[in-house]
């Protein structure tokens, strides 16, 4: 019927329409999956299957965003109206059914149907289509594009690289017999890493962990077999009955280098290496190794440490000793302290206690020597240096033992500085007793004491008095009577006299250092006394003092007394200088043996250089080289992933030395180079013109 | 036909004819009928007489050849355009440059050759004999100094436990610096840099640990690429062991650590210390045990050094001190250890030794300059100093130029004064280099000197196959020696005024090391053609300068120009002839 045909037009420019925006999304999702895709191999080495999901989720949030579903008959009827000006801007009425229209809508509904048939399709429709599909197309030719460039690409990056790529493995060389195989190593558990797999001879594998060979060979064959070290032949078990797959189990601790036998054909070396565990590195960043507690500062250290391990901490803890006591009566006492922390295998360990001296029954003239032990998830133990506190006796230190002999240098200051101590402590203690500001002034005056002392002592030191400079009445005084022509007396008077033996100081270096050093501390505590804080103007006194008596007693030297008891003497031998009895030891001749190893090690490095230029060995070169060949393979043992070409150089060398190629006589060199022992320059004999011609020209000379 | 004849018979002719013109009844053109006949008798004579004018004569004269030797570039300069270009290298040979296969050949062929102009690196010295023998004028154009390694040298034999010093000259001439590294044995030894565009010297060291022939490898990179390779061939000996006899006042930590150091080093030392009157403690190391009371002559013989200190010299009998100087005479050394300065034998008192003020114990580092290092510093309790002395050397001198070890000469032999007395510290702090450089220096220096068999020397840097290299063999031996090679035997000439040296020239045939024996072996590394040739290159240039230099021969500039006497084409005196007689016809008939 003409009326549907015009609705049925439009519903199907509308399902068109639909299906165009629907395609085109679709292929812009596509595009947009290429391109993402394609990066992400670029970047991240995806996979190309990464498409179909990103194409799902990507079509399903397009879907859902994209409004183009939501498009209606009435959006159809006015873009036909907006595009068409034969429809009379009135298609919509094509929408609504002809019974319910007025006679003027039906008139032009029926008008409507026969233009609305003429109308072409809209080019419009086909434009998204059109964009997709170049938008596709550059995608597409993006997608290829990197493709073929990728190699390049990594190329360039190769070529950065400069030197030789130490961790890229040369290519491997298998035996003709072997198809296929692969080596699967399960690193112990107490290291927390996975099992792996993979498809090369070449082991770098952790010391304890367990290996499984799986060799499938082409053929049937009778035995298979690896060789460990030269020494250890150990046989594959087959797998399948038709004895084509072995395998072989074996739990690795020590390097060294194995090969692969079937039915008499041995492979080329491959290097085994072991990966050890090391015990745990402890760090103690406070406090410092050796530390001294005045008296008067509080007994309390920060103790900080760092421990680190490459698998797993299990413990770690701290062992204390305290000494006590002096002399012959010196006790000890050990204990153990623990860290609060949990240790439960972390790879890294911050620890952090504060160590209570004073709790631990510490006291003045007592030391404490502590260290760390950390043990790791292996088993290892490790420890770190001893670190020694000390608190000072102070009864020791106000002791006059030892000053009364001997030549006093500075006694009176020497007391004074102890008559300090023991009025500030004094002061201290009846601190509760007495007023603020009899306190503050008893203080003072001790402050005003050890400024007279720290100035007697600066005087050695040529340091300013109050007064700036020597002051004007130094060294001399105004007598005020003076005679004419008495000159002496009148320079007497203004000059300060230096070579007066009291005050004259000759202080080395070191001593005018100490000397400065007490004087720092005496400046402290004054600056504590003066600033009515007695209590920490003690340990700079306390430190002031014992620095004052380290100075004195340089210089002493103590010599300890010895009890032995020596056979009575003779008196009629004594005095002689009779010298007949004695006879000085004589020792028989030393001979150093001439190092074999050493020597033949050498003669091999020759026998090699000569090789390079003639082809064939002599029968005494034979021996030298089988010792360097002996000394590369347990070096290789050792080494494996250094001696190991050498060593296969070496074999290659003596089982066919005319063939020998140059390069594999240059590894041997250079291994051999290396186990040599490096030599000092010695002396030498300088040779001199051979003939006897400077002879007789020397003695004709001289005549 | 003599020229005059023709002249005073053209002029007949010539009057003839214009009388015969001027007679003519018909006067017509008279003046051009004159000149026309003119034109014709002198055509004439002309063309009979030969007309020469002087020209500068062309430069490809066969008189003058350029030869280009290897190194010179195929370009052909302008000035020498002209001339006929020869060359002895094949690969310069165009079609401009014709190849000879010898240059004196073909001298001798062309015997009127009188100038040669040689480019390139030039040619070898028996040419240049020929070439002035011949009278040939000769001018030598020297090109740019060729790239790579063009001077170097190195000891060709070595013993153990010596170090190896090679040092030359590298021409750069790239627009980036050169990293110059030493090779040997598959290790890299000793490195250095060159600077971009500049020739620069370089010496590089190393200490090889092992014996026998090797050939090093000098190596320049520019940054990774190898640029140039070059071979140097060494013959490491094994070393010399020094026989040393202690004789000390007093067993002291010195001696004990330097016998100890010896002992370990297998070299044979004997140890006498006075432990108290009369009374010594002897010590034998490597050698069999011989009795040490009584120093003399016979016993001395058998020791290369003496080491001694001041005070167990001054103990010394009269006979024992004769005994030692006469071997001192003999060529034996003296290290004499003092720590004191007043100087208490007759051996010290030819130096004057300075106690030096020194406050406390320090610590002074020591120089060795003949060996151009410094070691870590040495810590003694007092220094001393050795005055300044014309007739010493000073062997080592601390930081403040202050000489610490001099040596005189004493007969044959060396008395070598040492005042440092702590030098066991270097051992005990573990500083084994600077130890046993020090010692090294002294017991050298002091040691007798050996007396080899024969001694070897070549007089070309770098022996190549098939070419001439002249060996002089220095012995002592009543027939003249004879030189066996593996092609052949040589037979050597005695020098005139030397009586125990011989020369001869020696072809080689193989490339390598050759083995020579004359009274005793020896093997020298022969060369390939194309090794050194950077260096053979410049030494060749220099020679040529040399030589073109001495034989003055600058040929004549280039801008002189020769003059040549040339023929005027007859040609155009028959055309002048043909055209005056047309003329004088054609007049003729159409009068």
């Amino acid at each position: 019927m003409p009326e549907q045909k015009g609705l049925h037009i439009i519903h199907s420019l509308r399902q068109n329409w639909l299906r165009n925006y629907l395609l085109a999304s679709l292929l812009y999702v596509l595009a947009i999956s290429i391109v993402i895709v394609t990066a992400g191999r670029l970047a991240f080495h995806w996979s190309w299957w990464i498409i179909a999901p990103l194409f799902i989720v990507l079509a399903i949030l397009v879907y859902w965003i994209k409004p183009f579903r939501r498009i209606s008959p009435l959006d159809i009827s006015s873009f036909l109206n907006h595009t068409y000006p034969q429809l009379e801007e009135s298609s919509q009425l094509l929408l609504l059914p002809a019974d319910s229209l007025p006679l003027l809508q039906q008139l032009q509904q029926q008008k409507l149907e026969r233009s609305i048939q003429t109308i072409p399709v809209p080019a419009a429709m086909h434009r998204p289509l059109k964009k997709a599909f170049i938008l596709l197309g550059a995608a597409i030719v993006f997608c290829l594009l990197t493709i073929l460039l990728k190699p390049l690409l990594q190329h360039a990056d190769d070529t950065k690289v400069t030197g030789n790529a130490t961790e890229a493995p040369a290519k491997e060389v298998i035996l003709a017999g072997i198809s296929q195989f692969n080596v699967q190593v399960t690193p112990p558990a107490y290291t927390r890493m996975g099992k792996r797999q993979q498809e090369q001879f070449t082991l770098k594998v952790e010391e304890g962990s367990v290996v499984v060979w799986e060799i499938k060979a082409n053929r049937k064959v009778a035995a298979l077999q690896l060789i460990f070290n030269n020494r250890e032949h150990i046989p594959l078990k087959p797998v399948s009955t038709d004895s084509t797959v072995w395998t072989l189990q074996r739990t690795i601790k020590e390097p060294g280098f194995y090969q692969v036998e079937l039915e008499g054909n041995s492979s080329p070396l491959y290097t085994l290496e072991v990966i050890h565990d090391q015990p745990a590195t402890i760090n103690i960043i406070t406090p410092q190794q050796y530390t001294t507690i005045e008296p008067g500062r509080k007994a309390i250290t920060n103790l900080q440490a760092r421990i680190a391990d490459d698998y797993g901490i299990k413990d770690a803890s701290i062992i204390a000793t305290k000494a006590s006591g002096k002399g012959e009566s010196v006790s000890f006492k050990e204990q153990q302290l623990n860290f609060p922390v949990r240790f439960n295998e972390q790879k890294e360990v911050l620890l952090t206690r504060q160590l209570d001296l004073a709790s631990m029954g510490l006291q003045g003239g007592d030391e404490l020597y502590f260290y760390i032990k950390a043990v790791d998830n292996h088993g290892q133990e490790s420890r770190s240096d001893m670190y020694f506190i000390s608190l000072p006796d102070t009864s020791e230190l106000l002791s006059m033992s030892g000053m009364e002999a001997g030549v006093d240098q500075f006694p009176e200051y020497f007391r004074s500085q102890r008559q300090i101590i023991m009025d500030t402590e004094k002061l201290l203690k009846e601190q509760s007793g007495i007023s603020k500001d009899s306190f503050n002034s008893r203080s003072n005056q001790l402050g005003i004491d050890q400024k007279l002392l720290r100035l007697r002592y600066g005087k050695f030191l040529g340091e300013e008095s109050e007064s700036g400079g020597h002051s004007p009445d130094d060294g001399h005084d105004h007598g005020g009577e003076f005679e004419y022509g008495d000159v002496q007396s009148l320079i007497d008077q203004y000059t300060h006299k230096h070579d007066n033996a009291e005050d004259a100081t000759f202080f080395e270096p070191e001593q005018k250092a100490q000397l400065k050093a007490i004087l720092t501390e005496m400046w402290n505590s004054e600056l504590k006394l003066r600033t009515f804080i007695p209590a920490e103007a003690l340990p700079y006194e306390y430190k002031a003092l014992r620095l004052l008596k380290d100075l004195q007693q340089k210089s002493r030297a103590y010599v300890g007394k010895t009890s032995i008891k020596m056979p009575p003497l003779k008196p009629e031998k004594r005095l002689t200088g009779n010298l007949e009895k004695i006879t000085p030891a004589n020792e028989p001749s030393k001979n150093q043996a001439g190092d074999e190893l050493q020597a033949n090690l050498r003669k091999a490095v020759a026998v090699l250089e000569q090789l390079k230029q003639r082809k064939q060995l002599a029968a005494e070169d034979q021996l030298p080289l089988s010792v360097a060949e002996k000394a590369i393979s347990e070096k290789a043992i050792q080494q494996p992933g250094e001696f190991l070409p050498a060593l296969s150089a070496v074999r290659a060398i003596g089982q066919a030395p005319a063939a020998a190629a140059k390069q594999d006589i240059v590894k041997a060199q250079t291994a051999l180079q290396k186990i040599l022992a490096t030599t000092t320059i010695l002396p030498q004999k300088k040779n001199e013109r051979a003939g006897g011609l400077a002879q007789y020209y020397f003695k004709n000379l001289s005549e | 036909m003599k020229q005059e004849y023709i002249i005073i018979a053209s002029l007949l002719l010539l009057f003839f004819l214009i009388w015969k013109e001027i007679k003519r009844p018909l006067r017509a053109h008279l003046a051009l009928r004159l000149a026309a006949s003119a034109l014709a008798v002198v055509a004439l004579a002309c063309m009979i007489i030969p007309i020469t004018y002087s020209a500068p004569a062309p430069l490809s004269s066969f008189n003058e050849i350029v030869l280009f030797t290897t190194g010179s570039s195929k370009e052909i300069p302008v000035t020498y355009k002209n001339s006929k270009k020869i060359t002895t290298d094949a690969s310069l040979a165009t079609v401009a440059i014709s190849f000879i296969p010898d240059l004196s050949v073909f001298l001798s062929a062309h015997p009127d050759i009188s100038n040669l102009h040689i480019l390139g690196n030039g040619i070898s010295d028996h040419e240049w004999e020929r070439i002035t023998a011949r009278q040939i004028r000769v001018s030598y154009q020297a090109p740019s100094l060729p790239a790579g390694f063009i001077k170097a040298g190195w000891p060709h034999v070595i013993r153990h436990g010596d170090k190896l010093d090679i040092y030359g000259t590298y021409h750069n001439t790239d627009n980036d610096s050169i990293k110059i590294v030493l090779t040997g044995l598959g290790t890299a030894m000793d490195s250095t840099t060159i600077t971009k565009d500049s020739s620069q010297h370089f010496q590089l060291h190393c200490l090889p640990a092992h014996t026998g022939a090797t050939v090093y490898e000098l190596q320049a990179f520019k940054g990774n690429k190898l640029v140039a390779e070059e071979k140097v061939p060494v013959n490491i000996l094994p070393g010399s062991r020094t026989r040393i006899l202690f004789l000390s006042s007093s067993p002291g930590f010195e001696n004990k650590f330097l016998a100890s150091w010896l002992y370990q080093n297998n070299y044979p030392a004997a140890v006498r210390n006075t432990v108290s009157q009369g009374k010594y403690e002897q010590q034998f190391l490597n050698l069999p045990a011989v009795g040490l009371q009584h120093i003399s002559s016979s016993l001395l013989e058998n020791f290369d050094v003496l080491i001694a200190d001041d005070m167990a010299l001054s103990a010394l009998g009269n006979n024992e001190v004769a005994a030692v100087r006469a071997q001192l005479n003999k060529g034996m050394g003296l290290i004499l250890q003092t720590d004191s300065a007043a100087s208490l034998s007759g051996f010290s008192r030819s130096f004057a030794i300075k106690k030096q003020a020194v406050q406390h114990a320090s610590a002074r580092a020591l120089v060795l300059p003949g060996q151009g290092t410094k070691t870590k510093p040495l810590p003694a309790e007092q220094w001393f100093s050795i005055s300044h002395d014309p007739y010493a050397q000073p062997l080592v001198t601390d930081e403040q130029a202050s000489v610490i070890v001099s040596s005189r000469l004493s007969g044959e032999g060396r008395i070598i004064l040492n005042t440092a007395a702590y030098t066991y510290s270097w051992v005990l702090s573990g500083n084994e280099e600077n130890y046993s450089a020090f010692w090294s220096l002294l017991i050298n220096k002091a040691s007798r000197q050996a007396r080899p068999q024969s001694k070897w020397q070549q007089s070309v840097a770098f022996p190549t196959v098939d070419i001439p290299t002249g060996l002089v063999l220095e012995t002592t031996s009543e027939q003249p020696p004879i030189i066996k090679t593996d092609a052949g035997e040589l037979y050597t000439t005695q020098t005139p005024y030397l009586p125990d040296t011989w020369m001869a020239t020696w072809w080689p045939v193989h490339a390598g090391w050759q083995t020579l024996s004359g009274s005793d072996t020896v093997s020298i590394y022969v060369f390939e053609k194309g090794d050194w040739s950077s260096a053979k290159a410049s030494e060749l240039i220099n020679r040529n300068t040399v030589h073109a230099a001495q034989y003055k021969s600058a040929i004549e500039k280039q801008n002189e120009v020769r003059q040549q006497e040339k023929r005027v084409p007859v040609f155009i005196f028959y055309i002048a002839f043909l055209g005056a007689c047309t003329y004088l016809w054609w007049e003729g008939k159409r009068a």
